[in-house]
């Protein structure tokens, strides 16, 4: 793991935040770089950007509205006419309008789940990671326990007493996908808590918050940031489940679970009211997952040296060893 | 090793006990019991009678010792529509879940570390970019698409495999394909990942200067290594399946299982079914879970001295 | 030469040179070197970390590993050439039981999964089809050979339990389970403690002298050199600068960078306010400087320089690739401070 110490505690403040600036400038630059060397990575990125576009500006991309039927449109093959591109579901709703829309809910989801489940989990394993001892123990075996739980079939009995909602869909979900979080920040805080730099920055005075913040948290942002990713498409994913299942989100909103559980109904009639969320989903996930990919490699030096594989062992500093 | 299991299973007694009690306090104490426990046509009486006979009007932690003990006999009430006992509802479809997921893990497993050694032993070829990209799209779709896919492909337009039901064989093909691709992309991925930081590590490099030949080298010496957190992926894969992927899968297909039990019981608003499945394959998973400790105990000797 | 040391060499590297492929550029790790290796001889070949060392003696063992390749010059074992599709096959034939090899770091060189037992056994079944049994005795004779107690009860156990050391001499068993006849050392003691350093390279030398074993040592430390090898070669930037009988190498340096290096190796008997180093940087190998490697950091350096000197003799054992050769102080105080021999 990259560790990044400080040049000095007693700096003035304003030049140390220049040359945070001016560091993470040159390292997003040479990230940049090989972003562009990694096509894949770059696919990922701009999956994941258009998708953030197209929630956002939904209501102005999209050309009907998602709910708006018209029996008389209904199951149009897509490709056919201007007016409905993508083609119409069993109720004559617009395909691509929904689409659009339904883009909204699944990023919605995941921002929220990823926020909550995210924060929480975070804090609790870094406290755990940095405090060790007793809490470190109890909320270690409270996730031990509670990733022993049957995680779906208890989501499933949950959202069929308390009632299926959009609410409902991030509640349980968040509940279930803290622990991952909070496993990963205990395991790298309670590492580098034994790290030489900690020990000094201790001894030197600094208090603990001043040492979480200053020096554990920057080491974090990378596992962390790429492990969100990772969750949002896992989110994703779920909530296709679910809404599939009739436990997510309700119509008349939209969801492209929900889209896929209208499509099973004509899957032999209409192939493409069941392909186009399914695709949707598979691209906006695929392209997570190469974005994060490509992350974690960048990120974590060691992981980058490995790419040139059987080389790192006999290339040293200038080139051979 | 004697002294572990027991740990282990004293440790997996009290997750039974969590997983119980969030069950019970998810049906007893969320919303009105009496509402979701019986179906919607029931009269004031009969829901006062109701409450009676399950104690919902004694104190809570009175009502909660009472559940224990049911749950200890085995005793998961009456399915709400079926008036049988819960219990054998879920054991009967229980074999056919496993059945299922066997055969799906089984494909995933097979196929996953060729795949993946053969990918780690060419790094940067056609071969191990084809084989990430297909690994990458496996786990990247969600599976009740891939489920109505194969049956639009399969069964509606080559008219080769059934599109539902239990049977034999051809039975089994699809929702196995179903259950095992992301499983297998998984699976694929890390086999490579692991492999290619095993081919570089000096104890192999070491092998291969023993002048071994290279199937050794990459079979027994990498692999065994590279074993233990495939293993403990494909573990993982098949808890996950059971804790309720199996659900999505079995549901498209109508597949006779647990699963399928589930999403029926919620369609019905059968809530004990529901609870009696979560509560059994709850002790399946930790039982699974005690077992396999048990078995990378025996594999990794360094966890025994750690 | 030692006596025993007439008529063919075991091994004979002749201009050999090894590149780097990689993303960055060509690194051109090994330049054009050449020497041979005869029955029951032993030769140190010392450099820093890039001359090329180490990356020598993977291509002579044939482990060179993408992006590395041999892109010319030979390598032959006992005449037979090791270069090429053939000679690769040739070299897999030879390699673990002809020619072995000791690595770097012990911690790290061995299956934690598997026995001392299972992996020295491992080679003895495989070149010598021995039978378990009569391996499991073999293993127990080699432990002791290489001063491991109680060798009958430690082959049961796992790398993890033994010491840095420990581990290192059952690499050297190993390396010696089929009676090779040259054995590379490749760095073996820069990972262990200086204590234990030196009881490795004592049971390097007893056993080369036991077994009339030729030895490769490949280091950067030259009192290690000093006291196990006759002859030493010293390498920089990918080419040989000096080659000849150790002790007289370091009695009276003839290259400028071996005058530096025994300049700063620090001794126990002279007390210095600073250390004394080489000043400058080892250059790259992407694009290597045309003439000798060594011009920048030289004092002696001149115009003449811009040509890469080729190696000559001086005197009847010593070769110089140097246009100043001899040009320098001496030392004068002889071998570094090391193992006596």
């Amino acid at each position: 793991m990259a560790a990044r110490v400080e040049a000095s505690e007693v700096a003035p403040r304003g030049g140390l935040l220049r040359q945070r600036f001016a560091d993470a400038r040159a390292s997003l630059r040479s990230a940049g770089v090989e972003l562009l060397h990694d096509r894949a990575g770059l696919f990922g990125l701009v999956v994941i950007v258009l998708l953030v576009l197209v929630a956002v500006f939904a209501p102005l991309i999209a050309p009907h509205d998602p709910s708006a039927q018209s029996l008389f449109d209904r199951l149009t093959p897509p490709f056919q006419t201007w007016s409905y591109p993508l083609g119409t579901d069993a109720l004559g709703r617009d395909e691509l309008s929904r689409l659009i829309y339904g883009s909204r809910v699944s990023l919605e989801i995941g921002v929220l789940v990823v926020l909550i489940a995210g924060t929480s989990g975070t804090i609790l394993g870094l406290l755990a990671g940095y405090f060790g001892g007793k809490a470190d123990t109890l909320v270690m075996r409270i996730v031990d326990t509670q990733i022993a739980f049957p995680g779906l079939l208890l989501a499933l009995l949950i959202i069929a007493v308390i009632g299926p909602s959009l609410k409902a869909l991030v509640i349980v979900l968040s509940i279930d996908g803290w622990m991952v979080y909070a496993r990963v920040t205990r395991g790298v805080t309670a590492s580098l808590r034994k790290a030489p730099y900690i020990e000094a920055a201790e001894i030197v005075g600094c208090r603990s918050r001043r040492v979480i913040f200053r020096h554990v948290l920057p080491n974090l942002t990378s596992p962390i940031l790429t492990l969100c990713v990772l969750e949002f498409a896992r989110i994703i994913l779920a909530e296709a489940a679910l809404s599939f299942l009739g436990l997510g989100i309700q119509p008349p909103d939209v969801s492209w679970g929900l889209m896929l559980s209208d499509g099973a109904d004509y899957l032999f009639s209409a192939w493409w009211v069941v392909s186009l969320p399914g695709i949707a989903i598979a691209l906006v996930v695929l392209g997570i997952n190469l974005f994060a990919s490509w992350l974690r490699v960048v990120s974590d030096p060691h992981q980058r040296d490995k790419r040139f594989a059987g080389a790192a062992q006999v290339v040293g500093p200038t080139g051979v060893t | 090793m004697g002294r572990f299991a027991l740990r282990r299973t004293a440790y997996g007694i009290v997750v039974m006990f969590f997983v119980t009690a969030v069950v019970f306090v998810t049906t007893r104490l969320i919303g009105n019991p009496a509402n979701t426990l019986l179906p919607l046509t029931a009269t004031q009486q009969q829901r006062q009678a109701f409450s009676h006979q399950l104690g919902l009007d004694r104190p809570i932690p009175t009502q909660f010792v009472k559940y224990l003990e049911g749950v200890a006999h085995l005793d998961f009430g009456n399915s709400l529509l079926q008036s049988r006992p819960a219990l054998n509802i879920v054991l009967e479809r229980l074999p056919n879940t496993l059945e299922l997921v066997a055969f799906g893990l089984s494909i995933a497993i097979l196929l996953a570390i060729p795949l993946g050694v053969l990918a780690a032993l060419r790094p940067g070829s056609l071969v191990d970019k084809v084989t990430v990209v297909v690994s990458l799209a496996g786990l990247s779709v969600a599976q009740v698409w891939l489920g109505l896919l194969l049956i639009l492909i399969f069964a509606a337009e080559l008219k080769v495999l059934p599109s539902a039901g239990i049977g034999g064989l051809e039975h089994l093909i699809l929702p196995g394909i179903t259950l095992a691709l992301p499983a297998l992309g998984r699976l694929v991925m890390l086999t490579r990942s692991t492999m290619i930081d095993e081919l570089n590590t000096q104890y192999v490099q070491t092998a291969r200067a023993k002048g071994l030949p290279e199937i050794r080298v990459v079979g027994l010496h990498a692999l065994r290594n590279a074993a233990i957190p495939i293993l403990t992926l494909a573990g993982w894969e098949l808890i996950r399946a059971l804790a309720g992927f199996s659900v999505v899968v079995e549901t498209v297909f109508a597949w006779p299982g647990v699963g399928y039990l589930a999403f029926q019981s919620i369609q019905q608003s059968d809530v004990i079914l529901l609870q009696a499945i979560v509560i059994v394959m709850g002790f399946l998973i930790v039982a699974i879970n005690i077992g396999l400790d048990l078995v990378f105990k025996t594999i990794d000797r360094r966890v025994e001295l750690a | 030469m030692d006596a025993g040391s007439a008529d063919a060499p075991l091994l004979e590297v002749s201009d050999l040179q090894v590149q780097f492929f990689t993303r960055g550029g060509v690194v051109q790790a090994v330049r054009g070197v050449s020497f041979a290796v005869h029955r029951g001889e032993t030769l140190g070949l010392v450099g820093e970390s890039g001359s090329g060392k180490s990356v020598t003696s993977l291509a002579i063992l044939g482990l060179l590993h993408q992006p590395g390749r041999i892109t010319s010059g030979d390598i032959r074992w006992k005449g037979r050439s090791l270069v090429g599709r053939r000679g690769a096959k040739e070299a897999k034939r030879i390699r673990g039981r002809e020619l072995a090899v000791v690595f770097q770091d012990p911690m790290t060189s061995l299956n934690p999964l598997f026995t001392v037992r299972a992996q020295i056994a491992e080679v003895l079944r495989h070149h010598l089809g021995m039978s378990r049994h009569d391996a499991d005795e073999r293993v127990v004779e080699l432990l002791d050979l290489v001063g491991i107690p109680a060798p009958r009860q430690r082959a049961g156990a796992y790398p993890h339990e033994l010491s840095g050391g420990q581990r290192q001499r059952v690499l050297i068993a190993m390396a010696l389970a089929c009676e090779p006849e040259l054995l590379i050392a490749d760095e073996p003691t820069t990972a262990l403690d200086v204590t234990i350093q030196a009881q490795i390279l004592e049971l390097i030398a007893e056993i080369q002298q036991r077994l009339g074993l030729a030895v490769l040592l490949i280091t950067h430390d030259l009192a290690v050199v000093a006291g196990v090898c006759r002859r030493v070669a010293v390498m920089y930037g990918g080419k040989f600068m000096e080659v000849g009988a150790a002790e007289d190498v370091f009695e009276h340096p003839g290259h400028p960078y071996t005058a530096g290096l025994l300049r700063s190796t620090p001794r126990p008997d002279v007390v210095l306010r600073r250390l004394v180093g080489i000043d400058g940087m080892p250059p790259s190998l992407i694009d290597p400087p045309r003439g000798c490697p060594f011009g920048p950091r030289c004092q002696l350096a001149s115009a003449t320089c811009e040509e890469m000197p080729p190696l000559e003799r001086h005197g009847e054992r010593r070769e110089v690739a140097c246009w100043h050769a001899f040009g320098h102080e001496r030392v004068g105080a002889g071998a570094p401070a090391g193992l006596g021999r």
